[in-house]
């Protein structure tokens, strides 16, 4: 079997500066989120959905200059250290195709 | 000046994801989606082009560049579908695609080239594999011919579901004539 080596990511957890984004709004509505960098972006996603109410396919994540993929892990972007920041961008319902139903 | 390491290193993580963030901000507004935008920017490589200006002027040729290609790919006669040794070592028989139309729609291709990060090359493989297992899905239902699976997974866009539907219309078209024929109707019964 494989065995991750657990000394690749420092163990504890981080505070990550998320800055929360729509199309409507001109700034960023800041949160923290505390974290793990061994974190995926699916579960970033499913963190929000819980703690927040926004749906999966409204979210996407963009660290650094890049898009994030739902199976990247934070640390994939270089996340490390309290205070490095993401943004979460949340998409309007229609332009996700997605009904309150769905919600 | 010598700025800290890290502290530069979090204030480039700020302007650069701020940066995107702009530029998908500016994509929602005119109806473009956030991969789209990203797979713009890293494609079209230059920084003073705005990603949906690159989308909108070059986008729909690469698209038909894919499709055009994938077809080639399956139509052509080194298609990597039918091995050239014909000995296949699970006796199944595969329906040549060959006589049919495989043509890719636009959807299809898009769906690959964003998958493929923007990437001509994977997204064409990334679209026939797709393609590939979707007529498998749809003869696993019992539709076996390839060429009319293909067409009904163009005009459906690569939707299996939407494919389905149209291949499963004429088993039904009976019945909608059966529903406008000049048979009178039941009449009614007051005591019950």
């Amino acid at each position: 079997s494989v065995k991750v080596d657990q000394k690749a990511y420092p163990p504890d957890t981080i505070r990550l500066s998320v800055g929360v984004e729509d199309a409507e709004l001109d700034s960023s509505i800041p949160i923290t989120m505390i974290v793990t960098v061994d974190m995926t972006i699916s579960e970033l996603k499913i963190k929000i959905k819980n703690d927040f109410g926004f749906h999966p396919f409204l979210q996407t994540w963009v660290i650094g200059k890049r898009l994030a993929r739902d199976t990247d892990t934070l640390f994939n972007h270089g996340v490390s250290k309290d205070g490095d920041r993401a943004f979460l961008f949340i998409k309007a319902a229609k332009a996700a195709h997605l009904s309150r139903e769905q919600q | 000046p010598s700025e800290d390491p890290d502290v530069k290193r979090q204030r480039l993580m700020k302007e650069e994801g701020l940066k995107l963030i702009q530029l998908i901000r500016e994509g929602e507004r005119k109806g473009v989606s956030p991969e789209e935008v990203y797979t713009g920017v890293c494609v079209s490589g230059d920084s003073s082009v705005v990603p949906c200006d690159w989308l909108k002027a070059q986008l729909p040729a690469l698209l038909d560049e894919i499709c055009a290609r994938a077809a080639s790919t399956l139509l052509g006669p080194r298609a990597p579908l039918q091995p050239e040794s014909s000995e296949r070592t699970d006796g199944s028989q595969e329906q040549p695609s060959r006589g049919g139309v495989q043509q890719l729609s636009r959807a299809e291709a898009k769906y690959a080239w964003l998958t493929a990060g923007g990437d001509t090359e994977r997204a064409i493989k990334q679209a026939l594999r797709d393609r590939k297992a979707k007529v498998k899905e749809l003869s696993a239902l019992g539709f076996s011919d390839t060429a009319r699976c293909g067409e009904a997974l163009r005009l459906s866009g690569g939707e299996v579901k939407g494919a389905l539907a149209l291949l499963q219309r004429p088993l039904l078209e009976p019945f909608h004539q059966r529903m406008w024929s000049d048979q009178p109707e039941p009449p009614l019964n007051i005591h019950h």
